[in-house]
């Protein structure tokens, strides 16, 4: 009989049970040990001789004190499944890799998911053979070869295998590099990298994100798909320069940078030597009526007018002369830029020019007391042809640079000067040089032209684009510096309204509606007095201005005291102007 | 040569002019005009007194 099927053990019921004082039968014994010799065979031996035959269910209960599995058809102990056993290859190689695990892996199955620390970092295509199961790829986003460097050194790579080769998961997640190259950025040679996995955060520990290369980068806050706000927030300005390079305010340190703007009017002389041009632009000469200016209507793409120069009179410069166009920028403006420090900050400089000669020439950077400047040569390639030139300079950590309303820096073109000028370019000097002696002497040229536009000098390292402002904004930006009040030819009202302080004095005051940078000095033309019943020719202004008003004493004579009347026209076209230039 | 001649208020000297143009500058150390003024006198240069 021996196990009924249900896993009770019956004995044979023939000639049982035995009874005392009777003889056993031994049909009733014999049948009795067989029924015992097929239930101890068919039992589980502790020693291992047997061998199971079938399923053994387990009803919930536990196999205990299990030995870890050594081959792939060894029951599974659990800590081995916490450890990671499963999962875990030893790899040698940097390209072909051999891998080990234990137990050995006997075959390849899509899904497979296995992880491995590399142990050199790879410089190409990368394969694996796994127990020598077999020569598999090891590939990014699909079947995309893995490029130098996806594997980092000691870094912890995760691959599934897709039935026909081991896919890299982890490809995103780049490993920082070795500490033996600190500073360096992680790249990417693939075209669809990414930094990090979605919908985690990138978080920069006392360090910059650098876009870095010999072309160009753009790092994009991208639209949400659904609806939301994507806010790039910075942080206070509680240290120095928060918003490096691209302050998105007032990023053109230069004024009047397109010509736009010129109150003393459209065609220029230098006929008592330096003079100035468009509004804040200046040509500094020691010799008179050498260079005639117009605001020109000829100009770059993108721009309307241009300050446009020419020989009036050939000039070969002595060793003191100098020529050029300059512009001035007030000490408050460029103080961020931290110059005279160890943390003097780059700027860039570019602009359109044209010129009828082609050639190297100079610009420069001078400070206010002359005894700092950088040359950076350009060369006009082209003759008759608007190009633009870009030129980036080093922040100056030597020297005083200015930080009030003087003069900060002070920015021009060399347009001939004298050797007494002559530098060494690409590097700060100690002293007043702005020209290379290579540098086109264009003064030197009989009707020789030059027209400027685009001028912009920005924090940083890289030109932007040229920062437009509102012609309001930029006439404001001007009249810090001049303003002029005209009046055309018999206008029946004046530019100033005073009284007369005495019969021979007449005083005008008014507002200044832009405070100006200093007091300004005034001058006039064509002016008089008229106080209803006469006009008096004015003699001669005495200014009593502020840097917030404008005030003057006119003199002239027979006037009646204490009465009101105006300063304007004295019958041609007449002005007022306040100058408070660099 | 560029010649300055100087004006008053009140019996005061608060500006300069320069000869031959009509043009008043006033005393303000921040103004370049005044500060051009400044490097001609020392120069050794002397303006001309203000008018009575």
């Amino acid at each position: 009989m021996s196990y009924n099927g249900s896993g009770t053990f019956q004995i044979n019921t023939s000639g049982q049970p035995v009874v005392t004082g009777t003889v056993i039968s031994s049909t009733a014994f014999n049948s009795l040990t067989a029924d015992l010799a097929t239930g101890l065979s068919t039992a589980i031996t502790k020693d291992g001789q047997t061998t199971v035959t079938a399923n053994i269910p387990m009803a919930n209960f536990k196999i205990t004190g299990l030995g870890a599995a050594t081959v792939g058809t060894d029951a599974v102990r659990y800590s081995q499944i916490q450890s990671g056993t499963d999962k875990l290859i030893t790899v040698t190689g940097t390209d072909t890799l051999t891998g080990t695990m234990t137990p050995a892996l006997t075959a390849y199955a899509a899904g497979n998911q296995f992880s491995f620390v590399a142990a050199n970092t790879n410089t190409g295509a990368v394969t694996i053979n796994i127990d020598g199961v077999g020569v598999k790829s090891i590939t990014k986003n699909g079947s995309t070869a893995l490029a130098a460097g996806d594997l980092t050194a000691n870094s912890i790579a995760l691959i599934e295998y897709d039935g026909t080769r081991f896919q890299f998961l982890n490809v995103g997640n780049v490993v920082g590099p070795a500490s033996s190259t600190a500073n360096a950025i992680p790249t990417f040679s693939g075209t669809t990298g990414k930094l990090l996995q979605d919908n985690t955060k990138v978080k920069i520990v006392s360090n910059n994100i650098t876009m870095d290369g010999s072309t160009s980068g753009t790092l994009t806050v991208a639209a949400s798909a659904v609806s939301g706000t994507n806010t790039l927030t910075f942080p206070a300005n509680t240290g120095t320069a928060i918003l490096d390079y691209s302050t998105p305010a007032f990023r053109n340190r230069i004024i009047n940078g397109a010509m736009a703007i010129s109150q003393r009017g459209t065609s220029f002389t230098t006929s008592s030597g330096s003079a100035y041009m468009v509004d804040r632009w200046q040509v500094g000469a020691t010799q008179v009526s050498k260079i005639t200016g117009t605001q020109s209507t000829t100009s770059a793409t993108g721009f309307t007018y241009s300050q446009s120069l020419t020989v009036a009179s050939a000039f070969s410069s002595g060793a003191a002369d100098l020529f050029y166009l300059t512009q001035g920028i007030e000490g408050f403006n460029i103080a961020d830029l931290g110059w005279g420090t160890a943390n003097a900050l780059p700027i860039t400089i570019s602009f359109w020019i044209r010129s009828s000669l082609t050639g190297t020439y100079s610009a420069f950077v001078r400070n206010l007391a002359r005894d700092r400047s950088y040359i950076a040569t350009f060369t006009i390639n082209s003759a008759n042809t608007f190009e633009q030139k870009t030129v980036t300079i080093p922040g100056d950590t030597s020297g005083t640079w200015a930080t009030d309303n003087t003069e900060g820096i002070n920015f021009g073109i060399d347009l001939g000067s004298g050797t007494n000028y002559n530098g060494t370019a690409s590097t700060w000097t100690g002293s007043n040089v702005f020209r290379t002696s290579g540098s086109v002497s264009w003064v030197a040229n009989s009707s020789a032209t030059l027209f400027l536009t685009g001028v912009q000098l920005e924090k940083g390292s890289t030109a932007t684009s040229f920062d437009y402002r509102a012609y309001g904004t930029e006439l404001a930006l001007c009249q810090r510096y001049y303003i002029k009040w005209t009046q055309t030819a018999n206008s029946s009202w004046g530019i100033f309204e005073g009284w007369a302080r005495t019969t021979a004095s007449f005083r005008a005051t008014a507002p200044l509606g832009i405070p100006m940078r200093a007091s300004p000095t005034s001058s006039y033309s064509n002016v008089n007095i008229n106080d209803g019943g006469a006009a008096y020719t004015v003699s001669s202004f005495t200014d009593l201005s502020t840097a917030t008003t404008f005030a003057v004493q006119a003199a002239a004579t027979g006037m009646t005291q204490y009465r009101p009347g105006s300063l304007g026209s004295n019958g041609s076209a007449a002005y007022i102007d306040a100058s408070a230039e660099l | 040569m560029i010649q300055y001649k100087l004006q008053q208020i009140d019996g005061r000297d608060v500006a300069v002019t320069i000869i031959g143009q009509n043009i008043s500058i006033p005393f303000d150390p921040d103004n370049t005009d005044y500060q051009d003024y400044l490097a001609w006198l020392a120069e050794g240069n002397t303006p001309i007194p203000a008018d009575e």
